[in-house]
């Protein structure tokens, strides 16, 4: 359901074909992945986690030979990185580099170009011009190769930089490739392939294997952990309605982060959610703190079955939450709202931590401003 | 895209593609709220189910089912819309076969969210550039008010239908890109005195099959519309075409909207929000930069959903019927029924009041009609069945079937016991033999298989072919049963199965003079002879009838007449239990 970033290795080998003589190198398995590379041969390792501007970075190593590559990539590994790239070295002059990026669009193909490449084309933005698959001046044979792969392999941007075109040849030094997600069941590439650029907080990480285990989607982003406001939210568009709420009111620096579920997920999903965001919470160093648990109307999520899993977290923590004096605000419609409403409006208030409940009959954000209100008081 | 007008004289049929249940039935409340006769839902493409029970007002409705697209295009002969909730995987697939089945209809909404990209391209090169109005992926679909309601747009509860205005048109168009947020605006709408004149979610998905700047054409276009109020989310550059819209002029109506996701401006990284599109990857693709844009090019845009809504009550109120409805109270019913009921002239069985059969005299042409759960359409069909119930009413006391009905009298046994004794009794080796000969001629002409090879098939089982043979008739011995029936050949046009079945017979008889075509396999094939070409029943409906066991009935029925006159003659004859003698059994 959307595009993710697919490791360089991965990527070259789909664009490559058999002859692509990269080699992948993981944390885990090290001494195997080494045993691959040739003795004879000179190596350049680069870290193979979406990242950008890798030399700039210094996440590159240059001219490393086999028996090298072992400390090599540890002193890559120790910056926190557990995925790498090896490729023989390929001798070249930088005015041979070009750029090169291909775009799914709804009217076909996007093809940017530059006869400079590297990080000259950075220099020279103005270098970069659309062009056909007709006219890119770029061997036919590469441009057919490159579409044709992007159709059979679900590609939705391929950017090559650099891109060295010798006579009929092309070679891809390095590439970045955004997959269709929605596309994997006909692809050769998997979940395993799809690299990320930012490093997870011990949430985040729980949250995505929760996610990689149901049904039901999940998902947290980290802003602040020591903020004081604490949202779980739910439904595509309104979480990030509500989620705005507090930037529309020029209070981003009060927002902990991001999270939001949908897909109907059942109480004991929601339990292990709950729990962990709110243990994540109970850590903030904010004098003040509010819990938001807010959605749009459901069409078919069952409200009091989402209550339940809440209220569950909530009790085994509840002394914590009150010692604190977390207060909650929380605004949901859809099936079941009178029942489940009922149900958490009275367990916040016989535990005094009720901030306010609405249904269907409030403005979806208005318990944003209520739960600003009580930490800013 | 078509005209909301346009879509506004349709009666708006639909074909529903996979099953959803609360979709389907929030679609039909919508229908019966409008004061629609009849729900827009002609039919539901799902494999296991011939038909579904669905609330209709406060009553039921059956809404049928058939498992492929072919099989419902058979049956139905236009609709205009589409709603298809097949998976992500399906969608293209299932998109196609509807317009293959279905070239004029108008378009149809897609609601499954993981739709891979190359495939909502490929349909919207298809389709949409070439006049269909495709509303996803993803999403809720479409609404007009009053007319079509094409996906779950509007509400899911008829509570929500009713609260909504949704009856009749308004002049607000709502236009988003989520679809929780459409119905929530929708609810501000209409809480404050407006109605919509219509409402359409695009989806979150990066390539929406209709896209705002089609969306913001066809509410500039539309005669009911006044206000155009507009969702939107970071990512992408659809807003950017809006802005050329509102500043060239080609739309002109007020506009009224929220951009959402400034919340991803204070991350390092760009965040992906929960819909694909929802991921700002430079600068113009944030939430600030569209509400400038926005801004600048005319449009009222809100800072705060606090403010949309104050705007959104600040329009000019429309003047709207109050007619509320309510749909309190009903419960789905156990099972069906669709033989008999009671209606307030007494009882009705098989269509016809109890009276009205009386009058009409005919006993054959009643149990025709409730065999077949309709009159029949020729009177050559109720002629058989009254010729196969007079030729099998009885076949004499040996038989297993009256000899138990017998035993069990003697017994002193009651009425319903000894007939229940002799019916038990009836299955594969007595009597049961019309289905399974009707099974036989049906696979054996649909599959166009050779009699030789057919036969050749059983003797090497050494398996008897239902239907074939008789103890006392042979070649030149003719039951004079079968020769009744098979004068029945004589008044149809075509009698396929019983040419079949009589190929078999010239084939058997040569290799055993008693292996002739009997009672039993000529009523199965002059049965399904009729039926297809009298009553016009397609393949797959002969084939649930014999899978039902239909063609057991017509010799069901008749005989328990026969056991009946056994056990009464019995009782007048009060023999005594029965035993059998000691001779009659061979003690091993």
């Amino acid at each position: 359901m959307a595009r993710v970033k697919l490791s360089e290795y991965r990527a070259k080998s789909l664009l490559v074909g058999e002859v692509y003589n990269g080699v992948c190198l993981h944390s885990e398995t090290l001494e195997q992945d080494i045993e691959k590379l040739d003795e004879h041969a000179s190596y350049i390792i680069k870290v193979d986690q979406g990242m950008k501007k890798r030399g700039k970075q210094g996440l590159l190593r240059l001219n490393v030979t086999a028996p090298e590559a072992q400390p090599a990539v540890q002193s890559l590994a120790e910056k926190g990185f557990t995925r790498f790239i090896a490729e023989p070295m390929l001798p070249h002059d930088d005015s041979e580099e070009c750029y090169v990026s291909f775009e799914r669009t709804r009217d076909g193909i996007k093809i940017m170009y530059s006869e400079h490449g590297g990080v000259t084309v950075e220099d020279k933005p103005e270098s970069v011009r659309e062009y056909s698959i007709d006219d890119v001046p770029l061997p036919k044979l590469f441009v057919q190769h490159v579409t044709e792969v992007m159709n059979n392999q679900h590609m939705s941007f391929v950017e090559i930089n650099p891109l060295l075109v010798r006579g009929e040849e092309c070679l891809l030094l390095d590439a970045a490739v955004l997959v269709d997600s929605a596309g994997e069941y006909e692809s050769s590439w998997n979940q395993n392939d799809i690299v990320s650029t930012e490093t997870l907080s011990k949430l985040e990480q729980a949250i995505k294997d929760l996610n990689n285990n149901s049904p039901a989607s999940f998902s947290f982003k980290l802003l602040n952990p020591d903020a004081s406001l604490w949202m779980q939210l739910m439904g595509g568009g309104a979480c990030i309605t509500i989620a705005d709420e507090a930037s529309n009111q020029h209070k981003t620096q009060y927002v902990a982060g991001y999270g939001e579920y949908s897909g109907g997920p059942n109480t004991e999903e929601i339990y292990l959610y709950t729990s962990r965001v709110l243990d994540q919470m109970l850590e903030s160093r904010a004098s003040k703190k509010a819990f938001i648990i807010a959605g749009g109307a459901a069409n078919f999520s069952d409200v009091k079955v989402m209550f339940k899993g809440v209220i569950q977290a909530m009790k085994e923590r509840q002394a914590r939450l009150s010692s604190q004096n977390i207060k909650v605000f929380v605004r949901r419609a859809g099936p079941n709202e009178t029942e489940g409403l009922a149900l958490i409006s009275e367990y916040l208030h016989r535990n005094e931590i009720f901030g306010s409940v609405h249904g269907s009959e409030t403005v979806l954000t208005d318990v944003v401003s209520e739960a600003l209100e009580y930490v800013d008081a | 895209m078509r005209s909301i007008e346009e879509i506004r004289n349709k009666p708006g049929t639909c074909l529903v593609l996979g099953n959803y249940r609360p979709g389907i039935q929030a679609i039909l409340d919508f229908d019966h709220l409008c004061g629609k006769e009849a729900p827009s839902i002609k039919a539901i493409v799902t494999a296991g189910t011939k038909f579904q029970k669905y609330f209709w007002g406060k009553g039921e409705v059956l809404i049928p089912c058939f498992p492929t697209m072919l099989a419902a295009a058979d049956a139905i002969e236009s609709v205009e819309w589409m709603f298809n909730i097949n998976s992500g995987r399906r969608a293209r697939q299932t998109t196609i076969e509807f317009f293959d089945a279905f070239p004029s209809a108008l378009g149809g909404h897609i609601f499954a969210e993981d739709v891979p990209e190359k495939h909502a391209i490929e349909l919207y090169e298809r389709y949409q550039k070439k006049g269909k109005t495709l509303v996803g992926t993803a999403g809720v679909g479409l609404l007009v008010p009053g007319y079509l309601k094409l996906g779950v747009v509007g509400g899911a509860d008829w509570r929500q239908l009713e609260k909504n205005n949704l009856k009749e048109s308004g002049s607000v168009a709502v236009l988003s890109a989520s679809g929780g947020m459409i119905n929530e605006i929708i609810t501000m709408v209409a809480s404050t005195s407006h109605g919509i004149s219509f409402a359409l979610c695009f989806g979150g998905d990066r390539f929406p099959l209709t896209s705002p700047k089609d969306a913001f054409l066809a509410a500039q276009d539309d005669s009911q519309t006044k206000h155009i109020v507009y969702y939107g989310e970071l990512g992408g550059y659809d807003e950017y075409e809006l802005v050329e819209l509102m500043k060239s002029g080609a739309v002109s109506k007020p506009v009224i909207c929220y951009i959402s996701g400034v919340i991803g401006e204070a991350f390092d990284e760009p965040v992906q929000f929960g819909h694909a599109k929802a991921l700002a990857g430079n600068k113009s693709e944030t939430a600030s930069a569209k509400r400038a844009a926005l801004t600048e090019a005319g449009a009222i845009v809100a800072h705060s959903m606090k403010e949309f809504s104050e705007r959104i009550a600040g329009i000019e109120k429309d003047e709207l019927k109050e007619e509320a409805m309510s749909l309190d109270g009903r419960s789905a019913s156990l099972f069906t029924s669709t033989i008999s009921k009671e209606t307030e002239n007494g009882y009705e069985f098989a269509g016809s009041s109890l009276p009205d059969w009386a009058h009409e005299g005919d006993i054959a042409l009643q149990i025709c009609s409730a065999l077949l759960g309709k009159h029949p359409q020729s009177q050559i069909t109720v002629d058989f069945i009254r010729t196969v119930f007079l030729l099998s009413v009885d076949h004499g006391p040996q038989v297993s079937g009256a000899l138990n009905t017998i035993v069990t009298a003697r017994a002193g046994k009651n009425l319903v016991d000894s007939l229940a004794a002799g019916l038990m009794t009836i299955g594969p080796r007595f009597g049961g033999a019309v289905s399974g000969a009707a099974n036989e001629w049906l696979s054996g002409v649909t599959e166009a298989k050779d009699p030789a090879e057919h036969i050749e098939s059983y003797a090497k089982v050494k398996k008897y072919i239902a239907g074939i043979g008789h103890k006392k008739y042979r070649v030149g011995l003719e039951d004079p049963r079968t020769a009744i029936l098979a004068k029945f050949s004589n008044r149809l046009p075509n009698h396929r199965y019983y040419d079949y079945a009589k190929a078999i017979e010239a084939i058997t008889t040569t290799k055993k003079g008693s292996l002739i075509l009997n009672v039993d396999g000529t009523i199965a094939a002059l049965m399904l002879d009729i039926l297809e070409s009298e009553e016009h029943y397609s393949h797959q409906e002969l084939k649930e009838l014999v899978d039902a066991d239909f063609f057991n009935a017509l010799f069901v029925i008749p005989r328990i007449v026969g056991f009946t006159a056994h056990y009464l003659d019995q009782k007048r004859l009060d023999e005594g239990l029965f035993r059998l003698p000691d001779d009659d059994v061979l003690l091993g």
